[in-house]
């Protein structure tokens, strides 16, 4: 598997030993460098910046920033890097509780964590699998789910009253395990009602775990030849009708996996919480068909994770899921060899989603800091430039300076309920704001800039003001320190590179140091102080990777 | 691309002009989308299917005319007929509009992008992107919007309003940890330092994506500093947000200074309850009556209100009112409606050849071909899809269909 890269740009570019053998005739990217691909791979893989010493290994050496890349694979912050990768992608991070939770007895301070990890159920068992190394299956085939403790007091979970966090949990209710399609966090997303009888949930079991979207397919009652439409000929239709048989014919077999999770009442937690295993034979009754899996018959919803894990599009939609992912573009058909590849990565390795990740990491689409001259129309898809995502924003600015915008329990740039600005910030919802902001607008410039004030403003007064130690990111400099010192050009210097991954020009250098100047002038050193930050947190090189 | 049989009819009708001379026309008219959540049934007011043996029509109603638009008119929604009486001759009902999916997801994707995935810009946001730079080009109040290419254009006001928060920034006092305000003299220096800093980037002359980067960073700083410099005259302290007008204000108020050029806003119908009536398809009635009493009030409102120009904003605003689906002509077990691939769509105002109803349901609720020159149904037609619907929009906005859509713009529509 070993093979051929397209051709490298530049002396100081890593030399990957990419197992992805995809042949280019010549590679219309300018390919990123060691420092800044150690950061872009850092941010996808722990939502943080490198630390400085990891920079300054792969600026020696830039071969080195394979070597830290395997690392930060098995950095259990990976775990909650893929949680928002798959939930963004799934549309699964959303914050509005599917039941009222005050009606459900929930406590208000427990109202956001409990909405939110009971969509994130499905997502903390996927990120559990991977960080875990265990075979991909398991994600469809698990005898166990993650839970949490506000997660246990409503759901039949027998996750510990003390648990911190996610941990493996069972369910208590009898239900089959199959992995993710046993959650109820999945099917809490995916809601169903009497005229779509569970067939919604089994399009998104296609369309997420095989990438075949029934949806996708235009439907048009305009071109059915038939007299009329109510509940009867409706029903007599998608057996009958050519048009709608062809996908209701395996659409609903696979529908029929489901019915344990048929609920007659909406608001009531004993409904929406619990599976049902006397419902299951409902299929029958309601769809006219039995459990199977595209033509070959089911057992029910026990044998479904094991039927999708042999499928072969079951891979193959994982590596294109995680590429897309990585790439931060939807793959296409010019994509073909290359999401070949990575299937293969995927299935030489027992199905290990890290040698999958890792073989993203280095194909040129993920390394691709810019085009060349004269690249070409279908080079103008590649994201040369990637914006950090709302979660990655807060993450890494927490990490430098020790802020973390939270209020009442709600982690404010990571939502949207509460009065977050998860959505204004560029983020999505996974309901009406569907996928990120690809370019920076006015609310995200507006929240950026907020957010860097806290940060910067948090950063300074603890550092400077308090003298604490902090994150140590002004640790060069104290209040009294005049620009002229050589010690204050070396803060810069440092903040520069740390932030930045790239060295500062002498001109760079010049003009912050003149706004510290202007502003110390003015407002004093403190201000000045977070007047630099807060330039260096909306940089274009810092709020995107 | 290829121009397809219907794009071909209307190069007669002189709607598509050579790209060149339409960047050059492009139209400053507004839009306002309200968009019904959860599919109308779109025989309680827009389809008097009277007679036919394949639809339940709500009891009590019956066909009327006012204004030119042919209508179902009942004693229990009389803002309906009150609406179209005085505002009938601005309106244009289209009639038989297909969106070919029957999920919410699926159909309200497509009727605002014409596309099937998540990775387009939905009609308004190309509207907005491709107008004269503003401040706040694509105003969301609420409601699904959709954004790749022209996602710089998207401003969302936040659910909790919290755009405002972040102006005034008393969104600082929402904090677990304390959070100390910037001193405006750091304040105008970072502005300053910034734009600079976005200037030497522009400057560089990138190319791909970098080059996208870059203009819209320069220019998300530069709104930045036009709206935090207007602030005043966006602050809405205290304002309700109870009616389709007072809720859109944002918008209003920004159309009124000329920093706005597009603007949704959902509607839930009565009690937030949405418009999905898979059970009591009688709350179609109270939605629609609640509804047309509010859209009679945001004509009022911009008709009182100018823009820039002095001109009144209903002289140069389209409204459009949509949903994702129909429903289906018959009543279920539930006294409801399923969902239904046909449907109907509103356009008022501005650049809208009023009074007349284009386009047309058979008897059994379904879409009926049209001649897109006339309005007329005739079999001779083609289905108006999601895209004729988006064609038509970008049309009135003077900016070519084909470079967004296959579909081709109802030259009846547009005035």
């Amino acid at each position: 598997m070993f093979g051929v890269i397209g051709l490298l740009i530049g002396c100081a570019e890593p030399v990957a030993p990419s197992p992805v053998t995809v042949q280019r005739p010549s590679s219309p990217y300018v390919l990123l460098d060691g420092p800044r691909l150690l950061r872009r791979i850092r941010l996808d893989l722990g939502g943080r910046l490198p630390d400085v010493a990891d920079l300054d290994v792969v600026e020696a050496d830039p071969d080195q920033v394979w070597t830290l890349a395997d690392g930060y694979l098995d950095d259990p912050l990976l775990g909650d890097r893929l949680v928002e990768l798959w939930g963004e992608r799934w549309g699964q991070l959303r914050d509005d509780p599917l039941i009222g939770t005050a009606e459900i007895g929930v406590a208000e301070e427990d109202a956001f964590p409990f909405a939110r990890s009971s969509f994130e159920e499905p997502l903390r068992l996927m990120a559990h699998v991977a960080v875990n190394d265990l075979p991909w299956d398991e994600v469809v085939t698990a005898d166990y789910t993650l839970g949490t403790a506000p997660l246990a007091r409503l759901w039949p979970l027998d996750t510990p009253a003390d648990a911190e966090g996610w941990v493996i949990s069972h369910y208590t209710d009898g239900r089959p395990m199959s992995g993710i399609l046993s959650s109820n966090g999945l099917w809490w997303r995916h809601i169903t009602d009497e005229s779509n009888a569970n067939r919604g949930r089994a399009a998104a079991i296609s369309r997420l775990l095989l990438c075949e979207d029934f949806l996708s397919r235009p439907i048009s009652f305009s071109a059915l030849d038939v007299a009329a439409v109510d509940e009867a000929s409706a029903a007599a239709a998608i057996q009958d009708e050519p048009a709608c048989a062809g996908c209701h014919s395996t659409l609903d077999p696979l529908a029929a996996n489901l019915f344990g999770f048929w609920w007659f009442e909406e608001h009531n937690i004993s409904e929406i919480g619990y599976y049902h295993a006397e419902r299951e034979a409902l299929s029958d009754e309601i769809l006219g068909t039995r459990p199977g899996w595209f033509g070959q018959p089911l057992g029910g919803l026990a044998d479904l994770g094991g039927a999708l894990a042999a499928d072969p599009r079951f891979s193959r939609c994982t590596a294109e899921h995680m590429a897309a992912g990585l790439w931060r573009r939807e793959v296409d058909l010019d994509d073909h060899d290359q999401i070949t590849a990575l299937t293969d990565v995927l299935e030489d390795s027992d199905r290990q989603l890290k040698a999958l990740l890792g073989a993203i990491l280095r194909t040129e689409d993920y390394r691709a800091g810019g085009l060349l001259a004269g690249a070409g129309v279908a080079a103008d898809r590649a994201v040369t430039r990637r914006m950090l995502s709302p979660d990655q924003l807060s993450d890494a600015l927490a990490a430098l300076t020790g802020f973390h915008w939270t209020h009442l329990g709600v982690d404010m740039m990571n939502a949207d309920t509460g009065g977050g600005y998860r959505v204004l910030a560029g983020g999505a919802d996974g309901e009406l704001v569907r996928s990120p902001q690809t370019d920076p607008g006015l609310t995200w410039a507006l929240t950026t800039r907020r957010l860097a004030e806290a940060a910067a403003g948090y950063a300074v007064d603890n550092e400077l003001v308090a003298e604490a130690e902090g994150a140590g990111l002004l640790r060069g400099v104290t209040l009294e320190t005049p620009s002229s010192d050589p010690a204050f050009t070396a803060q810069l210097s440092a903040l520069h590179w740390r932030l930045l991954a790239r060295r500062p020009t002498e001109a760079w250098l010049s003009s912050v140091t003149a706004l510290w100047d202007v502003v110390e002038d003015k407002a004093g050193a403190e201000q000045a102080w977070v007047a630099v930050l807060v330039v260096l947190f909306s940089d274009p090189d810092f709020v995107t990777y | 691309m290829l121009l397809s049989r219907r794009r071909l009819g209307m190069l007669g009708a002189g709607l598509l002009l050579p790209r060149q001379l339409l960047a050059q026309q492009t139209s400053q008219r507004r839009f306002l989308f309200v968009f019904c959540n959860g599919g109308w049934d779109q025989t309680t007011v827009f389809a008097p299917l009277f007679g036919s043996p394949y639809v339940d029509m709500d009891g009590g109603g019956e066909e009327a005319e006012a204004g030119g638009i042919t209508f179902v008119d009942a004693e229990d929604r009389p803002s309906v007929r009150t609406f179209f009486e005085r505002w009938g001759e601005q309106t244009c009902l289209l009639n038989g509009l297909e969106v070919p999916a029957i999920s919410h997801d699926q159909c309200m994707r497509l009727i605002q992008t014409g596309r099937r995935t998540d990775n387009g810009d939905d009609w308004a946001a190309i509207l907005a992107g491709r107008g004269d730079v503003l401040e706040l080009p694509y105003v969301v109040v609420s409601g699904p919007a959709y954004s790749s290419a022209h996602s710089s254009a998207v401003v969302r006001i936040g659910s909790d309003r919290q755009l405002a928060k972040l102006l005034d920034a008393s969104a600082f006092d929402s904090s677990d940890q304390p959070i100390m305000a910037m001193s405006e003299t750091a304040d105008e220096a970072v502005a300053a330092f910034l734009q600079e800093r976005a200037a030497e980037l522009v400057g560089a002359q990138p190319t791909g994506q970098e080059a996208r980067f870059a203009d819209a960073y320069a220019r998300s700083l530069d709104n930045l500093a036009g709206v935090r410099g207007g602030l005043g005259e966006l602050a809405l302290d205290g304002a309700v947000f109870d009616t389709l007008a007072s809720s859109l204000e944002v918008a209003l108020k920004s159309m009124e200074l000329g920093k706005t050029r597009c603007a949704l806003i959902r509607d839930n119908g009565l009690w937030a309850q949405g418009w999905d009536t898979h059970q009591k398809n009688e709350y179609q009635a109270l939605n629609f009556d609640l509804l047309f009493a509010q859209l009679d009030e945001l004509m009022l409102t911009l008709a009182s209100r100018t823009g820039p120009d002095g001109a009144p904003l209903s002289e140069t605003t389209t409204v459009v009112v949509f949903s994702e689906m129909g429903r289906q002509p018959k009543l279920n077990s539930h006294g409801g409606k399923h969902h239904w691939t046909s449907t109907s769509a509103l356009f008022l105002g501005a650049g809208i050849a009023g009074g007349q109803v284009v386009g047309g349901f058979d008897e059994r609720s379904l879409s009926r071909p049209m001649d897109f020159a006339t309005g007329a149904p005739t079999s001779r037609g083609v289905l108006a899809d999601v895209d004729d619907f988006g064609a038509t929009l970008l049309a009135l906005a003077d900016i070519d269909p084909g470079a967004y859509t296959h579909g081709a713009p109802i030259g009846a529509i547009v005035k």
